[in-house]
């Protein structure tokens, strides 16, 4: 514990010396107030034709801004973990952090803890400009918590993707680019995957179909139905919007009808009134349509009412969120491990002295055999 | 019977085809200042990184105090101060935070750590730099913080690579007298180069490397000593040289007479040491006034040449 401060304190000192982190500091939380403001009155300029109630204007700011925070997160954190350790190898301290008496896993979580302790800081006073969305009501103290959870887990993985890589590779350029390319996987193209298998779906499966419209199980008891549902999940903003139970749907012209449902990513234009609503946030939108129509409820599903209605909810598999935050933990947990591994510079596999794995040890069995006597 | 601090036993690292290290077997007195010389690309470093734990060998054995290396890195870390061929500082650090980041990582208290970086910086002739930047020494400077930090542990052996590559004469003089210093502490040091003149004066014993073999190994007078075929003898006389180089040449044992730029004969002589007086007794019986004769002492640089000459082609 002792030797995970002294990582600590040590990256901190160069961390926040000198001007950059607090001017980094000052531009995020300008950042975040400037494109609440925007929202804000992007949402009185339509307010019109949209209703100008309260409720409204909250749910889109929430909905908005922690998915914009959620964007910042995840190109900031990327840039403080990538150099972690490649960065000790590029100033030639590595081998020096090595030969001491810090445990590679120290190495390794103090590392993260610093650079992330940056990143929290920032989410944190983001709290009260996120909070700002109490005034208007509709988001309840759960959701709210929930979205800092999210922000905080995204944080924690991307972050350890980013000492994973930089663990990985020699330079911090080739970390760097391999870190933002996994984060961008996560974020973009597990959705455009979904939604690229849930329309082959429904050109496939729905699309010339005869009779009547199938049973919910018999689509989600498809493979690349689950395909498009785990790729789903392992995206972070599915999992944001899954924990308001928004879904992006669209108002006019379909699904596909605007560039942003190519994406998925939700427009602050949502069906407010008639909230029917998927536990599974965004969903593979052919299912979400179908749940729309009415064709059939999920059993998952549960509705939401309107401001003053009381939510119903139906028994069925936990929200999204669920299963992103069990699946980004444990991915944070193997990635560090194995972080922690490459640092040594050898027997990095000898996890566990087992006579019977003994004999299948290839590095350095002739000469040390002696020794042991 | 001195203890050896590090012994090494069929120490062999190939990387695919290329041989980087060929059964290396090195034995390391305890209190010995160890210099090992090679030319670059030798094996000097990958042996270095081997002792130091940074790699391991493909075939071998490492124990440094008895401690087995390749199974123990943890416990032989303990043991050692290593400084590598580079710098390994981080710039936006104050010397004593440096300092201090390393104290910590090597487990020393808090309470302790403070005086023992003062100790060690003065030792070094940083005191006065504790609280500049590291980003603002010069390379000399950077150097001695550099062998201060391997030593914080209070290590046993110090293995340093080229510590005085890159620097200037009057730094390297520095770190020269360093070293003899850090003997004076009882430290056993190995410090590799590839600029002999660098170890000549300090090394107790030497170890002489080329292309992954040692050629060599064991105290710096015994190795001159084993490997004198003819000795280097110079005269200094009154009269004028070249006429005493016929009388010189003549005598059997003596070849190659020549003058040197200022007046003085210098012969290469295949004799013991006590054939020398005869050669004085030659000179004064022929009236030849001698102001001197003296042997000229081989440096390492005469033994590193020797012996790599031809050794291995």
């Amino acid at each position: 514990m002792k030797k995970l401060i002294a990582v600590v304190s040590k990256e901190l000192r160069s961390q926040m010396r000198g001007g950059r982190a607090f001017a980094l500091f000052g531009a995020y939380l300008l950042l975040l107030i400037g494109f609440e403001w925007s929202i804000a009155k992007v949402f009185l300029i339509n307010s019109e034709r949209m209703g100008a109630e309260a409720y409204k204007l909250g749910f889109m700011l929430f909905t908005t801004l922690s998915l914009f925070q959620l964007l910042l997160i995840s190109f900031i954190t990327p840039s403080f973990t990538a150099g972690a350790i490649s960065h000790e190898k590029e100033q030639q301290t590595f081998d020096l952090l090595i030969v001491s008496e810090i445990s590679p896993i120290s190495v390794i979580l103090g590392k993260l803890v610093s650079s992330l302790g940056y990143v929290f800081l920032l989410i944190i006073a983001s709290v009260p400009v996120m909070s700002s969305v109490f005034l208007f009501g509709s988001i309840s103290p759960g959701d709210f918590l929930a979205t800092f959870l999210i922000l905080i887990i995204t944080t924690v993985t991307f972050g350890s993707i980013g000492i994973f890589f930089s663990s990985l590779v020699k330079k911090t350029q080739v970390a760097t680019a391999l870190t933002y390319g996994t984060v961008l996987f996560l974020l973009v193209a597990t959705l455009i995957g979904s939604s690229l298998i849930s329309t082959y779906i429904e050109r496939q499966y729905l699309m010339f179909r005869q009779g009547p419209p199938p049973k919910a199980q018999e689509i989600t008891s498809m493979k690349s139905y689950k395909m498009a549902r785990f790729l789903l999940r392992l995206s972070p903003i599915n999992a944001m919007t899954s924990i308001t139970g928004m879904t992006p749907e669209l108002y006019s012209g379909g699904p596909y009808s605007s560039p942003y449902s190519l994406l998925l990513i939700p427009m602050p234009q949502f069906r407010l009134d008639s909230m029917i609503i998927n536990a599974g946030g965004m969903e593979p939108i052919l299912l979400k349509k179908m749940i729309g129509s009415g064709v059939f409820v999920d059993e998952g599903s549960r509705l939401r009412g309107a401001p003053g209605q009381k939510d119903e909810k139906i028994s069925g598999p936990s929200p999204d969120w669920h299963y992103t935050v069990a699946i980004y933990l444990s991915l944070s947990a193997v990635l560090l491990f194995i972080s922690s591994r490459l640092l040594l510079p050898y027997h990095r596999w000898r996890l566990i002295r087992i006579p019977f794995l003994k004999r299948f040890r290839a590095s350095p069995p002739e000469a040390t055999a002696g020794q042991e006597s | 019977m001195a203890v050896n601090i590090v012994e090494t036993e069929g120490l062999s690292k190939r990387y695919g085809s290329l041989v980087a290290l060929n059964d290396l077997n090195l034995s390391i007195e305890e209190g010995s200042i160890y210099g090992f010389i090679g030319p670059n690309g030798a094996g000097k470093t990958t042996t270095l990184k081997i002792l130091a734990t940074l790699l391991s060998p493909s075939t071998g054995s490492v124990n440094i105090c008895g401690v087995n290396v390749l199974k123990s890195p943890e416990e032989a870390r303990e043991l050692i101060g290593y400084m590598p061929d580079f710098f390994g500082v981080y710039d936006d650090m104050k010397v004593w935070e440096y300092m201090d980041f390393f104290g910590a990582a090597f487990r020393i208290a808090k309470a302790r750590r403070a005086s023992i970086i003062d100790d060690l910086l003065s030792l070094v002739d940083l005191g006065d730099k504790k609280d500049s930047y590291v980003e603002s020494l010069s390379r000399g400077m950077k150097q001695r913080l550099c062998l201060a930090r391997a030593l914080i542990h209070d290590p046993k052996l110090l293995i340093l690579d080229e510590p005085a590559s890159g620097l200037d004469p009057r730094a390297r003089v520095e770190i020269r007298e360093l070293l003899k210093e850090l003997k004076r502490m009882g430290k056993t040091i190995i410090v590799s180069s590839h600029i002999l003149p660098e170890l000549s004066e300090l090394c107790t014993h030497i170890g002489i490397i080329e292309r992954g073999t040692l050629l060599v190994s064991g105290e710096v007078e015994k190795i001159i000593g084993g490997m004198k075929v003819s000795r280097t003898l110079r005269v200094k006389v009154i009269d004028e040289p070249n006429a005493v180089i016929p009388l010189l040449s003549e005598r059997p044992g003596i070849e190659n007479v020549h003058v040197l730029e200022d007046d003085l004969i210098e012969m290469e002589f295949k004799g013991a040491e006590d054939e020398i007086p005869s050669i004085h007794e030659l000179l004064i019986s022929k009236d030849v006034k001698v102001i001197y004769l003296n042997e000229v002492p081989l440096d390492l640089e005469d033994v590193f040449f020797h012996i790599t000459k031809g050794t291995l082609q």
